[in-house]
């Protein structure tokens, strides 16, 4: 851009400290908005068929959350506490890692996720929701 | 920035001075056009309605994608589909619908921590009934105090 004889106009704006701080809100940015998406993968699954073979049905696990936070494995009430040790002896050597969790109504999704959480990292990996109510 | 120009393709033979500046104004307008994309993009990142999502150990990464149908149970109980709420008794027949046009939606549950595990056993339920299997229950992991709705 020549525009008087010889010299020359420098019309730069210094961009450096704009490129700067732009860059930094865009990475501030790119950080934040990544917030992943947690939670766990269960199955609905849909009615059984009543000519189901009950060699099938004899080897589920049926966790069962009761109003008063006690946890029943199939027949046997667990306490709590014991529950993780319980479920990784029984899960021990089972390939499908498949159980079914039956919570109760009335307790607070909070405590139920919790437990469908320790019942997961106990070894659980396939998880059913029974939807429905309990006998 | 000097102007001195080559003079020919053979520049080497003539030039007076060598012109290091990058040309940064492509680079200044693709990050401006990204930062103002992020923060517009930003707040509506939060699918469906907000709620306060269970806070558990370690939850596994369910990636939100284009195909999820978001179904949320705030903490007084209202269901929402996406972002629309809907009658609890009307829920099963709008997923009803929705299974019919696109039976291969995910669903992602996010219920409020507050809530009784009754009202989302509801819409579990009503998942089962019109078909959809696989479900995803949202949690927030435990150790990072991230933003309160995702």
């Amino acid at each position: 851009m020549q525009v008087g004889g010889g010299g020359s106009l420098r019309s730069d704006i210094n961009v450096t400290p704009l490129v700067d701080v732009v860059l930094v809100l865009l990475i501030i940015f790119m950080v934040i908005t990544p917030v992943v998406q947690m939670g766990y993968l269960v199955k609905v699954p849909p009615k059984a068929p009543a000519n189901l073979p009950p060699s099938a049905v004899q080897d589920q696990i049926i966790l069962r959350l009761q109003p008063d936070k006690t946890v029943m494995i199939n027949k046997d009430t667990v306490p709590l506490d014991q529950f993780p040790q319980r479920m990784r002896e029984i899960l021990h050597g089972n390939t499908s890692k498949m159980v079914f969790f039956q919570g109760s109504p009335d307790v607070d999704y909070e405590t139920t996720m919790s437990f469908l959480d320790m019942a997961r990292t106990s070894g659980a990996k396939n998880i059913g929701i029974i939807v429905e109510a309990a006998q | 920035m000097k102007n001195h120009r080559w003079h020919s393709s053979l520049g080497k033979l003539q030039k007076t001075a060598l012109n290091a500046d990058i040309n940064v104004t492509p680079l200044v307008d693709v990050c401006l056009v990204l930062l103002i994309i992020f923060m517009v993009v930003t707040p509506m990142l939060q699918k469906g309605v907000p709620v306060n999502l269970p806070v558990t150990e370690e939850p596994e990464k369910t990636p939100d994608t284009e195909k999820q149908l978001i179904i949320s149970v705030k903490s007084d109980g209202s269901v929402y589909l996406g972002s629309t709420v809907v009658i609890k008794q009307q829920v099963q027949s709008e997923l009803e619908n929705i299974h019919q046009r696109t039976p291969d939606r995910e669903i992602a549950v996010k219920g409020d921590r507050l809530v009784k595990y009754g009202a989302v056993l509801d819409v579990l339920k009503a998942c089962r009934e019109v078909g959809f299997n696989n479900v995803g229950l949202i949690a927030q992991p435990k150790r990072s105090p991230q933003q309160g709705a995702v």
